[in-house]
């Protein structure tokens, strides 16, 4: 007799190479599977239209309906790892570099430039599971998903959920179930403690200084979602599916809070519009680490207020376009080959 | 360690090798200017190399 799952019975592999096209699914060879702290499961809808406004039936109420088309969304919460951080920045921006050799691989990544790299972003197969081995609750593949937005948070205080990247993912509609595809052995991570960052922002060492509270990074995509139904995009179960997941004007936030003193700068820059870099680096040892790179920044805003009791200054960032480097830059050192390549 | 990579010129010129210092500071600029990552020249004419040996052997037996 069946019986109610636990959402922690949840497995979920991905790609760790990308696809070779949108619509074409990775092999278990190029899977890696990973655990994450969020509970949610990735929403598959199949969406359907309704023919209530048809002008020639004589009523306003609905006698059909027809397929329409395919939403697959999901998001994957994860304290930062050497790992997970090289393949969420890999795929959120879009172009990724390795060098190196086992068990020292090195990825530099950096925004996808359109005249030489096109506006589709790299795709990876997401599996989930639940039961998979016999009489599965769950057990399907959203085929080409590319990743909308990013979130990166450094906070202070102990524990691994100070140091944390989330992701939110859009499938192309493609979906495989059962999937065909034991998810392979779990990955181990090497996790990037947050107590172990390097903070300059604007020439101001915030680590030395003692002065750091907290910092959220954002990436955005925004996915030109419905250009990716076009005439001749595919269908699934009569329902339109995307061919191509294109990236629309992309975004890069940042904020910070760090302790206001006699002696702070952020006002006085933000007055001046002072430009400069900002780096945040984080690593577990010399083989796994990630270094952030905003090339070119300007204080939006700084408010003072308070964190705990204690005076505090709330930045928001201005991320600029650097003529030579670049909006961002990302740099991740890990044991694991073959990240988005 | 190998830290090199080759770079192909986004106007399809002839590969670079650049050498990755651990901090993208000589990779990003280029592939910033989109320089996008390519098989070093000399490996491409080993790999055929290796095809033709294989083609001999079938050939003798």
């Amino acid at each position: 007799m069946p019986t109610p799952a636990n959402i922690r019975e949840t497995s979920i592999a991905f790609g760790k190479k990308k696809q070779s096209a949108l619509q074409t699914a990775n092999v278990l060879a190029d899977l890696w599977k990973l655990s994450k702290v969020n509970a949610s499961l990735s929403a598959v809808e199949f969406v359907t239209e309704s023919n209530k406004d048809d002008i020639g039936k004589g009523h306003e109420f609905e006698t059909q309906s027809f397929p329409s088309h395919w939403n697959i969304s999901g998001s994957i919460e994860k304290y930062a790892s050497a790992e997970f951080a090289a393949w969420a920045f890999a795929y959120a921006l879009g172009t990724a570099v390795k060098t190196g050799t086992t068990p020292h691989w090195i990825y530099t990544i950096v925004p996808l430039e359109p005249v030489t790299g096109g506006i589709e972003l790299p795709s990876f197969s997401f599996l989930e599971a639940i039961r998979q081995a016999a009489d599965p609750v769950i057990d399907r593949m959203a085929v080409g998903c590319v990743i909308e937005d990013l979130a990166y948070t450094l906070q202070s205080g102990p524990g691994r959920a100070n140091h944390k990247i989330v992701v939110n993912f859009v499938g192309c509609g493609k979906l495989t179930e059962p999937s065909g595809i034991t998810h392979p052995a779990i990955t181990a991570e090497t996790s990037l403690p947050g107590s172990s960052a390097a903070i300059t922002i604007n020439s101001v060492d915030y680590v030395t200084a003692k002065d750091f509270v907290s910092l959220e990074l954002g990436w955005k995509n925004n996915l030109r979602l419905d250009s990716g139904h076009y005439p001749g995009s595919g269908t699934q179960s009569g329902a339109s599916i995307m061919g191509r997941l294109e990236h629309g004007d992309r975004e890069l936030t940042m904020k910070f809070v760090a302790r206001f003193m006699h002696d702070s700068a952020e006002l006085t820059k933000l007055l001046n519009q002072t430009a400069g870099t900002a780096t945040i680096s984080t690593q577990s040892d010399a083989e796994n680490h990630l270094l952030i790179t905003l090339h070119q920044a300007v204080f939006r805003s700084a408010v003072i207020g308070e964190t705990d009791g204690v005076v505090t200054v709330a930045v928001e960032c201005g991320p600029q376009y650097h003529a030579t480097n670049g909006i961002i830059s990302v740099v991740a050192e890990t044991e694991v080959t073959d990240i988005c390549q | 360690m190998s830290n090199t990579i080759w770079l192909q010129p986004p106007d399809g010129g002839a590969p670079i090798e650049v050498e990755d210092d651990g901090r993208g500071v000589n990779l990003t600029p280029l592939l910033v200017a989109g320089y996008k990552q390519c098989e070093p020249p000399a490996l491409k004419k080993s790999k055929s190399k290796v095809t033709e040996e294989v083609k001999d052997n079938a050939h003798a037996s």
